[in-house]
């Protein structure tokens, strides 16, 4: 379900909450942000903090026990709802790859289209676009186990472009990769930035990637602790 | 790549489950169109046997519980007969009996001077004359490895076989045809039929036959008349077999569909992680739910169509045993496969809702990263 709101952000957290366990555990504790369209923002902060929580909650994978959650002015509630908002706007790319293994490269990336009003023969092009846009087009007919890590992630990025979202969400997108791979992968997404006005958030723990990005947001135990921009970076 | 890709590499990354769960419906739809069509052959053959030998109407006990058991009072024979518009009125008896002690054959005897002798066409011999005299329907006949000249034994007695009949209809050609009196003797009933077979002067239109059919049942409150169509249906035997028939394959339908759930729920169990990326990148959770049910009907598809030809296999192995020469004929029509294919089609996704269910319920964040 969603509501309108006045505010010209992306996307939006409103004293936002998520505990487990009846409430012994508190993954996120009254936190409020703002991300704003063509930002490219940085999530850290030690493990448990907080940070995949509150990408989960910004993105609708998890509901808050307590706030509210905007997606481009609108207050928005519900899985289907929130499905609907990422089948169309949203990219995911995880630490884990997560590609389905019984699907080719190309399956995996048309996975993400199958629903949309795309006709078999525009969908089939849309993804030899974007594996030859990102390296990898050699490689559609191969299945994810037959892949290098590099080449896992780009097939998930690939995925996640699909639809030309509106907002990147990217949790530990190096986390699974060697150095060399990683400066990679950073690269494509600030391409993919550069070339369009996309919204990218990454969760890290790396400061380098952190260090890159024009905002960064730090959580501690749940609590958003600090959030600043890049000098010189105007929002 | 389309919407069932990803519930076929499914199915097909798990073979040996997939395989036996498959066969379970099959097995399922197999028995369904087996006993189905076997239940409905019997009837099929008794009405057309009956209806092949040139009567109009039988005239049999009320309520009776099968063919066999049915005893009519020679006494009503004359009053039938006098019935307005009744050309010809034959009493007959029939019974099931061993044969060489290896198969079961219905055996009927008719009386010398019955109507009915004139549609028995003879492919070899003449009609029973004797005492222990027998014509055998050639089916029956080729099974038994017997000729004219032959003796069969019938009830611990020796039938010689004066001739060899044939007959369109699988009842007729798989039936021995003897003297009434012979059969009456042999059976222990000498002043009862089992029916009557009537046969109605010549034309008539429908709403005559209604009339004439109203004037036989006058005849006494003990009877009940049909016609052939309606005649096997009316059997309580008929009956209780065609209600153990639906129930035995309803059940079978039923456990299959357990196993279509119990396979589902296996398999959405091992997989919640692929679930939980669907549903990151934009699948609804009906949409994530609609992919598991597709599952399911693939296999229940898949099942029905192995199911199918199993069961005509099995109908026809059964209805070629000896024990069953005569009794049994195969008969498969599109309404008992549709039958068959429609309960599996609609039990099946069914039993595909709780696994698909399951699913959704699990949070996709969780889902993803393996959590339950």
């Amino acid at each position: 379900m969603t509501e309108p709101n006045e505010t010209p952000a992306l996307a939006e957290l409103r004293h936002c909450s998520r505990s487990f366990d009846r409430g012994r555990i508190v993954a996120l504790n009254d936190a409020s942000l703002t991300i704003g369209r063509g930002e490219y923002v940085a999530v850290t902060g030690p493990s448990g903090s907080g940070k995949s929580t509150l990408l989960d909650i910004m993105c609708g994978l998890e509901e808050p026990t307590g706030g509210e959650v905007f997606f481009d002015g609108r207050r928005v509630r519900g899985r289907a709802s929130w499905a609907r908002i990422r089948a169309a706007r949203i990219g995911f790319v995880f630490q884990s790859f997560y590609l389905i293994p019984s699907l080719t490269v190309a399956e995996n990336v048309e996975l993400a289209m199958l629903w949309q009003t795309k006709a078999p023969a525009a969908r089939a092009a849309r993804v030899a676009d974007l594996l030859d846009q990102l390296g990898i087009g050699d490689r559609r007919g191969q299945y994810p186990m037959q892949l290098s890590g590099g080449e896992r992630q780009r097939v998930a990025i690939a995925r996640a472009l699909a639809n030309r979202p509106e907002m990147i969400v990217a949790d530990e997108p190096t986390g699974s990769l060697d150095t060399q791979t990683s400066v990679e992968i950073i690269a494509l997404l600030e391409e993919l930035k550069r070339t369009s006005d996309i919204t990218i958030v990454i969760v890290t723990h790396n400061p380098d990637i952190a260090a890159r990005c024009d905002r960064q947001v730090s959580l501690v135990d749940g609590h958003i602790v600090a959030d600043e921009r890049r000098q010189g970076v105007q929002t | 790549m389309n919407l069932l890709t990803l519930p076929w590499r499914n199915i097909a990354a798990q073979k040996v489950r997939s395989t036996l769960t498959v066969l379970g419906i099959a097995v399922a739809v197999g028995a369904f169109i087996a006993l189905t069509g076997l239940t409905r052959g019997m009837q099929y053959s008794f009405d057309h046997g009956l209806g092949d030998i040139g009567a109009d109407y039988v005239v049999s006990q009320r309520n009776t519980y099968s063919l066999t058991s049915s005893s009519v009072s020679e006494d009503i024979g004359p009053k039938l007969a006098a019935v307005p518009g009744v050309a010809a009125v034959s009493g007959v008896v029939l019974s099931v009996t061993e044969v060489d002690n290896e198969a079961n054959i219905f055996v009927t005897g008719w009386p010398d001077d019955s109507f009915l002798w004139q549609s028995l066409k003879l492919a070899s011999g003449r009609p029973p004359q004797g005492d222990r005299e027998v014509v055998l329907g050639q089916s029956v006949a080729r099974a038994l490895g017997k000729g004219v000249g032959d003796t069969i034994s019938m009830q611990y007695e020796d039938f010689r076989i004066s001739g060899l009949a044939v007959s369109t209809s699988v009842f007729n050609q798989n039936i021995a045809v003897t003297r009434l009196a012979v059969l009456q003797d042999m059976l222990g009933r000498p002043s009862a039929v089992s029916l009557y077979q009537v046969r109605l002067e010549r034309p008539f239109t429908p709403e005559r036959a209604e009339e004439i059919r109203a004037g036989l049942a006058a005849v006494s409150p003990l009877i009940d008349v049909s016609n052939s169509e309606e005649f096997a249906g009316n059997m309580q035997f008929e009956k209780t077999m065609d209600a153990v028939a639906k129930v035995v394959s309803l059940l079978m339908i039923l456990a299959s569909s357990i196993l279509v759930a119990n396979t589902l729920l296996m398999s959405v169990s091992e997989r919640g992680q692929e679930f939980g990326i669907l549903a990151a990148i934009g699948w609804t959770p009906a949409r994530v739910r609609m992919l598991v049910v597709a599952e399911g009907v693939m296999m229940c598809v898949l099942g029905s169509v192995i199911g199918i030809g199993l069961g005509v296999f099995a109908m026809y192995v059964v209805s070629w045993m000896r024990i069953f020469a005569g009794l049994l004929e195969p008969y498969l029509t599109t309404a008992i496969v549709a039958q068959a294919v429609g309960w599996v089609l609609l039990v099946g996704p069914l039993s595909a809702l709780y696994p698909a269910w399951r699913v959704t319920r699990i949070p996709p964040s969780a889902a993803i990263r393996g959590q339950r």
